[in-house]
């Protein structure tokens, strides 16, 4: 548990991203712990292989054309926008509070209280992506066990799992637009499914060892047991 | 001429202005969308969305938040990579791009090493290897993996392009370099190391 730590702290530390005390306090790890100081050297090396084959020179982008394809796009935008930005930049909004306060008398003189309704959820609400959220995990769940060994193997149909899955990579994806500022755990779930969906999209049949890849990828991340979490929230 | 006055310029419509941003900022956003897309092609496809996306939310942009343009651009480039790349896998992307930049050897930076056919596999195979191990992260681990180890950039300052916490991109980031490291098990074997100190 300990190496653990240390083993995360290796990668700040070539980073310098470690205060003074944290890395003094590594170093006197290192000096005593042969695994942490083979970790050490070892990142090292992928590092400079990292960066022995970085890409120095760019290619040069062909910037004329991209800024063609760019300024076709925005002309009309333009256009529309030197109408508005020609007027002084208050009166817009003074016009829209004008017509809001308006309207707010009008409404309140005649408006009776109605028998409340059900309130259609707003798209983007964070109750409305909790919504989705346990239906894609309702949806995930079936293919998730099977591919980390809890169905019988017969069952298996990689080309139709794999067209499922592309519909699921959306959901997926929607889902962690939406749940970014407002839930950070789950977004990492969902980009470990991504992962998993996307080894799966990638597979071929009679490919074992990709298998085994994807069971141990549910099983070290643990995924059904966090969405097992998440659905009982 | 400053930034802020250009970008109140180009929200009035000024093409001229906005290219003027265009121009200051295009190496730098070109830089990291080449390097997270390692393809040209798309590479040119996120700089163009980025300053489309840029031009059509310029309203959006309030200077008096503390935030630069270019930053703002920078975080807006991030999006658009991810999404495009989450687009692409979604047609295979590692099928589309097998005969990419891993191949392409035209960047080297050491003329002499161009002559060298050794060094030149070398380079080709790291490349390659490169290429599959970032395949193998999701989108958001490969962009923390890029905007650290070549953008340079903090993990403090990517949560803040990337609005999450410091201690997510941490987490993203020891995954990503595990994963990556993983890939790397054929091409660097761990056993030197042991044999060395034995």
């Amino acid at each position: 548990m300990k190496c653990k730590k240390y083993k995360e702290q290796i990668i700040l530390y070539l980073y310098a991203e470690l205060s003074k005390e944290e890395s003094e306090e590594l170093e006197k790890h290192i000096e005593q712990c042969p695994e942490c100081a083979q970790e050490l050297e070892y990142t090292k090396k992928v590092f400079g292989t990292l960066d022995e084959a970085e890409i120095r020179d760019l290619p040069e982008a062909r910037w004329e054309k991209c800024w063609g394809e760019i300024s076709s796009e925005i002309k009309p935008k333009s256009r529309r926008q030197k109408y508005v930005f020609s007027l002084p930049q208050w009166v817009p909004a003074a016009a829209a509070v004008l017509v809001i306060f308006t309207l707010g008398i009008i409404i309140g003189r005649n408006w009776q209280p109605a028998q409340p309704a059900a309130v259609a959820e707003e798209p983007f609400s964070p109750t409305y992506s909790r919504v989705h959220l346990q239906e894609h995990f309702d949806a995930l769940k079936p293919l998730l066990l099977k591919y980390a060994g809890y169905t019988a193997a017969e069952e298996m149909n990689l080309t139709s799992d794999q067209k499922i899955i592309q519909g699921l990579l959306i959901q997926n994806f929607q889902l962690m637009r939406m749940l970014t500022r407002d839930d950070p755990g789950a977004v990492e779930l969902l980009e470990d499914i991504e992962l998993v969906l996307r080894e799966i999209t990638n597979m071929k049949s009679g490919d074992p060892l990709r298998l085994d890849m994807i069971k141990d990828l549910i099983d070290q991340r643990e995924i059904l047991y966090n969405i097992e979490i998440y659905q009982k929230i | 001429m400053d930034e802020n006055s250009l970008v109140q310029l180009a929200r009035e419509g000024s093409q001229e202005a906005f290219r003027n941003l265009f121009d200051a900022n295009k190496q730098r956003i070109y830089a990291l969308a080449f390097r997270y897309s390692r393809n040209r092609e798309d590479a040119e496809d996120i700089l163009q969305e980025t300053f489309i996306k840029a031009f059509n939310s310029l309203d959006k942009f309030n200077a008096h938040e503390g935030h630069s343009f270019s930053s703002w651009l920078y975080r807006i480039s991030i999006n658009s990579s991810i999404d495009l790349i989450r687009k692409n896998k979604k047609m295979n992307w590692s099928n589309k791009n097998k005969n990419c930049d891993p191949d392409n050897l035209e960047n080297i930076s050491s003329p002499d090493q161009k002559t060298n056919p050794e060094y030149m596999s070398h380079i080709k195979d790291i490349r390659k290897t490169i290429h599959t191990a970032l395949n193998h992260l999701t989108a958001r681990q490969r962009m923390i993996f890029i905007l650290r180890h070549y953008q340079q950039l903090s993990t403090q300052e990517i949560a803040e392009y990337m609005n999450c916490s410091q201690g997510s991109v941490k987490k993203q980031l020891f995954r990503a370099i595990a994963r990556i490291k993983v890939h790397f098990k054929n091409f660097l074997p761990e056993n030197n190391y042991e044999m060395q100190k034995v």
